[in-house]
């Protein structure tokens, strides 16, 4: 019999088939997102599922008459994707108003492989501002009134309420797996939770939850003397490789900052008021991506070190996707964050593909310094 | 046998160097005056601190840039403290990590006579990623003692969030420098910066006449008073209109920027801003080929242009042509919203790759241009938006193409061989050959 983790873990492997085979099932539709501000809430509440667009080396070249060469591995990726007609089963495609790659992968994926919807949500980045909520949430409702013409139904409270509770359920749960690694060792190695994570994003949540609650009943505490405990810091890193390479150097990411991770499902919905004003206050509260945190505040150092320390981290690695300016501006506040609490950090570049040898260098330097 | 045009520097050249010259000795001794000293990421929405008085603006690089820019050590000195302070990839943002080398090595906010100047505080609007970062980046490297504030660029219609992030920086701006704020000078400063983007892109427009009146290089010269004052001063509009009028007469007597001009090139994007010992934007000169202007040059923070559905470029109309009364703050921010909404290309091509392409397609079409050459700075995200569908675009259109990869700050990735064999390979295959000199 096939585990609820296996299970997982075939949707990762294939998340087209496994998407297809919904779509097929349920006679629905299937939507693509680019970005982790994009409300899936909505999405779900609609009837469609949200798929996260995954980037791939795979035949990246093609992209180069698209996208400029300085852009990031994830953007070309994720382009290269769509136009090789690898997601050709989607019925849209939705993004945020986030980064300038992303945008650029968008508007080509919609201009040379067209599907029937596409939408860029505006989430307000001067997050703060008295106006940020309002203006929110008048994108959110003109958002569900192109889903409601699109679809052709409804997308009632009831529908709003109900998805909200799904995805909520879903974050609690992916929030008591990341629990349990604080324990030393944590139950569950780095990697595995990244696969949790990762194919939350693929999958119908309702069906996800169940199997997660499975895992959850299925675990149970490690022995023995634990790896050093590494908290990974990223844009969107989405290469379990990474994960594994650190672990078979004797590593464990117990915890992260990264958009395949906890600034996926940190926060919830607050179920008070309009649904649709509540959803919008989550993605405003939620663990922020640079491009979200501009002000003074810096409110990721305080954050990521509220997380090292809980998690009880010994050293932080960060993984800067080249090109990905934002996050690279925010490395040197973080890491100097981070000293000032004596946590070694380690910077390591990523593009389309793992330098490995190198990296197995740095990362097996940089862990023996940390015992 | 080629045309030649009757050609002559412009007769307001020295006009700009005078106004230059005093831009950089009012900003020393703006303290004595008790003028607050601003710094920005470029030239848009200087009205709002206007209110406040006259003030000086570090807009860009600050006002020690060029003379980093003209001295390969001291550039590269501060690229490389940049790097060793963590900003350690030359694919960042160039002006960014020159920004933080140059503040670390001390050297960036000197007065012309090296006095350290401080602004009393900073404010940015987001237009690219780079500049949604950049504020918080300069704080961090003053300690977080100087103030700062970021105005994000929603897109159209959000008039009323741009209005009340205007007024929540106007209170802002009062707490920080224990001001009061005065609403007649904004309205004025409100009416001068629409003013100046209306003159400025009737100055652009002129750019279709062939000959071109002026060529690429100067219009970027043009633009450094712009760029000192910020949009908002009576003084810059009195310029502007000086040089619209000699351009109307170079157009009416076919004086040319360049004499034996027989093709137009589009240069679009940022060319490196430290002097290259190739000189870019004029090396096309040998064959006849003049650069002709850019999206950059016509829109960057200056130009305000109205916008047709098929991307066509028109002069934007002026406050009164609309129609719009400029008389209480509401009413300003408002304008202020509604310029940058609405008749900036360049912010709308930052949010709109869409957009962007259109802009520069019709830019092609309309200012009469034979060929395109699109300028990708390696470590410059925002430029790069669009750039190589705008060249499929282009190329649809029957334009040749050329894309190039000039770093704009980093001198150590500036070939200067290879830039102008790109450059001869380029406009020999349209069939051009360099004319006898």
């Amino acid at each position: 019999m096939v585990s609820a983790f296996d299970r997982l873990r075939q949707v990762i492997d294939d998340p087209h088939k496994y998407v297809e085979k919904w779509k097929d099932s349920t006679g629905r539709k299937a939507v693509g997102y680019l970005c982790t501000y994009v409300p899936e809430e909505l999405l779900y509440a609609a009837g469609v599922l949200p798929v996260r667009v995954l980037s791939k080396a795979e035949h990246i070249d093609i992209v180069g008459k698209h996208i400029p060469g300085n852009y990031c591995a994830h953007s070309r990726g994720c382009l290269a994707q769509g136009l090789q007609g690898r997601y050709s089963y989607l019925d849209g495609l939705v993004d945020s108003h986030g980064c300038q790659q992303m945008l650029q992968t968008f508007y080509s994926w919609q201009k040379h492989r067209p599907l029937p919807f596409s939408h860029r949500v505006f989430v307000p980045q001067n997050r703060h501002h008295p106006q940020a909520a309002n203006q929110l949430y008048q994108e959110l409702v003109s958002f569900k009134s192109s889903l409601e013409e699109w679809t052709g139904e409804p997308v009632t409270e009831e529908a709003l309420a109900a998805a909200i509770q799904v995805y909520n359920t879903n974050r609690r749960l992916i929030r008591e797996i990341y629990e349990l690694r604080k324990q030393d060792p944590p139950a569950l190695s780095g990697s595995e939770t990244f696969e949790l994570v990762l194919s939350s994003m693929l999958m119908d949540k309702e069906e996800h939850s169940q199997l997660l609650s499975q895992v959850l009943k299925e675990l149970s505490p490690k022995q023995g003397a634990g790896r050093t405990r590494v908290m990974l810091l990223g844009s969107v890193t989405q290469d379990i490789e990474l994960y594994r390479l650190i672990e078979s150097l004797g590593g464990d990411i117990v915890i992260d900052d990264d958009c395949v991770g906890t600034r996926y499902f940190w926060n919830e919905v607050a179920l008070d008021g309009s649904s649709l004003a509540a959803i919008g206050s989550r993605y405003l509260d939620k663990p922020p991506c640079p491009l979200w945190d501009l002000s003074a505040k810096r409110e990721r150092c305080s954050h990521v070190l509220k997380l090292a320390q809980e998690y009880q981290v010994q050293g932080a690695i960060f993984a800067r996707l080249k090109f990905c300016d934002p996050h690279a501006y925010d490395i040197p506040a973080i890491q100097a964050t981070l000293k000032d609490n004596d946590i070694p950090a380690l910077v390591i570049e990523t593009d389309i593909t793992l330098a490995r040898g190198q990296l197995r260098t740095r990362i097996e330097a940089f862990l023996e310094m940390l015992i | 046998m080629v045309q030649k045009y009757q050609t002559k520097r412009l007769d307001c050249w020295p006009k700009l160097l005078e106004l230059r010259q005093q831009l950089a000795e009012e900003l020393g001794t703006a303290r004595e005056r008790g003028e607050l000293l601003v710094m920005g990421g470029e030239t848009g929405l200087t009205s709002l601190p206007a209110g406040l008085g006259r003030f000086h603006f570090f807009a860009g690089l600050g006002p020690n840039t060029a003379r980093i820019m003209g001295d390969y050590e001291l550039l590269s000195r501060c690229l490389y403290q940049a790097e060793v302070m963590g900003y350690e990839s030359w694919d960042l943002c160039g002006p960014l990590r020159l920004h933080v080398g140059a503040m670390a090595l001390g050297i960036f906010e000197q007065s012309p006579d090296g006095k350290p100047e401080k602004p009393d505080f900073i404010f940015t609007e987001r237009m690219c990623d780079q500049q949604a970062k950049g504020a918080q980046l300069m704080n961090d490297m003053y300690n977080a003692s100087i103030p700062f504030f970021v105005i994000e660029a929603a897109p159209e219609p959000r008039v009323d969030y741009m209005v009340s992030q205007y007024a929540e920086f106007i209170t802002w701006m009062e707490k920080v420098t224990g001001r009061k704020y005065r609403d007649d000078l904004l309205i004025e400063a409100t009416k001068n910066e629409w003013q100046t983007g209306v003159l400025w892109s009737r100055i652009c427009e002129l750019q279709k006449t062939v000959p071109a009146p002026l060529d690429l290089r100067t219009l970027f010269s043009l633009t450094t008073v712009i760029w000192r004052s910020g949009k908002y001063r009576s003084e810059t509009i009195e310029f502007l209109q000086m040089v619209l009028d000699e351009v109307k007469d170079r157009v009416a007597n076919k004086i040319a920027a360049l004499a034996t001009e027989r093709y137009r090139l589009i240069y679009e994007g940022a060319t490196p801003w430290f002097r290259t010992p190739t000189p870019i934007l004029h090396y096309p000169h040998k064959y006849g080929a003049v650069c002709i202007g850019s999206c950059e040059a016509f829109t960057g923070g200056h130009g305000t242009w109205e916008i047709l559905e098929d991307g066509t470029m028109k002069v934007a109309p002026t406050l009164s042509e609309l129609g719009m009364k400029v008389e209480t703050r509401q009413q300003a921010l408002e304008a202020l919203a509604i310029l940058y909404l609405k008749y900036s290309p360049l912010k709308i091509g930052h949010r709109s790759v869409e957009e962007r392409i259109k802009h520069r397609v019709r830019l092609a079409e309309d200012w009469h241009v034979d060929a395109v050459i699109l300028n990708n700075s390696i470590g410059c995200r925002g430029n790069a938006l669009g750039n190589a569908e705008t060249a499929l675009a282009l190329k649809a259109k029957g334009f040749p193409v050329t894309v190039d990869e000039l770093d704009i700050i980093d001198p150590k990735e500036f070939d200067a061989e290879r830039c102008e064999r790109r450059m001869d390979d380029f406009l020999e295959v349209q069939g051009l050959r360099p004319l006898a000199s």
